[in-house]
């Protein structure tokens, strides 16, 4: 490609840019459109520093590749924010009280939310004690995304002075698209 | 033409889940030999394969909805004790399930009124989930797991 034609390259990679920064709730476009943005500009510099077809190829998708690992590490970790959240205000309530949980991410890669939750039943063993919770989404930062309040179910453990997340991945049966 | 029947070998091998990077190297292989461009080669395969995978995400996820909505459709309207049947016929009529769902116990809540069930898929697995009533219909209310437990999930 001649250097004239890298800024038709910017060009392709500002609506990609755009897309993820309008819709960052839609994690996936995001992750997709700017892996795919960056692997575009990997390549488009190799080709114009004049690397070879197979470089350009290997420099783009190496940029791509990496780009993808670092926003699905973000991701999965303001997602570990959220479910700290949520388990921190269930923590200390006894079976039947409602306590309010909110979530506001410093980068927005993962939508704000805020809701309830409250305790089904304590399962204690020993020295391990859980909480089965329900806990509903009440709003996010884009409410066109959920428009209505939903519920869920989940577990928190107690790990020291801190309750965490407890619930174990689906089976693997049972797996369809998560992959 | 002969790396692109080796891609189309590896088709049914891999399943679905390959199916947006043959096609992005599919688009990709054919645009680099027409154009004689790798990097423009190289930008219609990856932006190809970003809108396939979006796209196929997409459709596997509706359908994977149907399913939980109508295994949480009969989970709602059992009585303890009560064995039903659940099926989910998709508009393609391709990985259609069906099976028993029994009720464990009810969890009334002040949020919400939730319930826990077993559901069997043709097979014969059983499988424990809950559902949630919201707003008048109840809803598959399995939330996600714990992020260390993602492992290869994302």
């Amino acid at each position: 490609m001649p250097p004239s034609s890298l800024p038709r390259f910017r060009s392709m990679l500002a609506p990609l840019a755009l897309v993820g920064l309008t819709l960052p709730g839609c994690s996936e476009l995001l992750t997709e459109g700017g892996a795919a943005g960056a692997g575009l500009g990997g390549a488009a510099i190799a080709d114009v520093v004049g690397a070879g077809a197979t470089t350009t190829t290997g420099i783009g998708l190496g940029v791509q590749a990496g780009v993808r690992a670092g926003l699905h590490y973000a991701q999965r970790r303001a997602h570990a924010a959220a479910q700290d959240r949520i388990a921190a205000a269930a923590g200390p309530l006894p079976v039947g009280a409602v306590a309010a949980w909110s979530i506001t991410h410093k980068v927005p890669i993962e939508p704000d939310e805020r809701g309830e939750v409250t305790i089904v039943r304590v399962i204690e063993a020993g020295s391990i004690h859980c909480k089965e919770i329900v806990f509903s989404v009440d709003a996010t930062s884009r409410p066109e995304e959920m428009p209505r309040r939903g519920f869920y179910t989940a577990y928190v453990c107690r790990d020291g002075q801190a309750w965490r997340w407890a619930s174990a991945e689906p089976a693997t049966e049972r797996w369809g698209s998560l992959q | 033409m002969r790396r692109c029947l080796a891609l189309l070998l590896l088709a049914p091998l891999a399943g679905c889940g390959l199916a947006a990077d043959l096609t992005g190297a599919a688009a990709g292989i054919a645009a680099g030999t027409a154009t004689g461009n790798p990097a423009a080669g190289f930008a219609i395969a990856v932006g190809t394969r970003a809108g396939v995978q979006a796209g196929l995400n997409w459709a596997v996820r509706v359908r994977a909805r149907g399913e939980q909505d109508a295994v949480a459709e009969v989970i709602g309207s059992l009585a303890p004790g009560e064995v039903r049947a659940w099926r989910i016929e998709h508009d393609i009529p391709v990985g259609n399930e069906d099976g028993e769902v029994r009720l464990v116990r009810e969890m009334v809540t002040p949020l919400a009124t939730c319930r826990e069930a077993l559901f069997s898929i043709s097979e014969g697995k059983w499988f424990v989930t809950t559902a949630c009533r919201q707003e008048g219909r109840w809803k598959w209310a399995a939330a996600e797991p714990a992020v260390p437990r993602w492992g290869a999930l994302q």
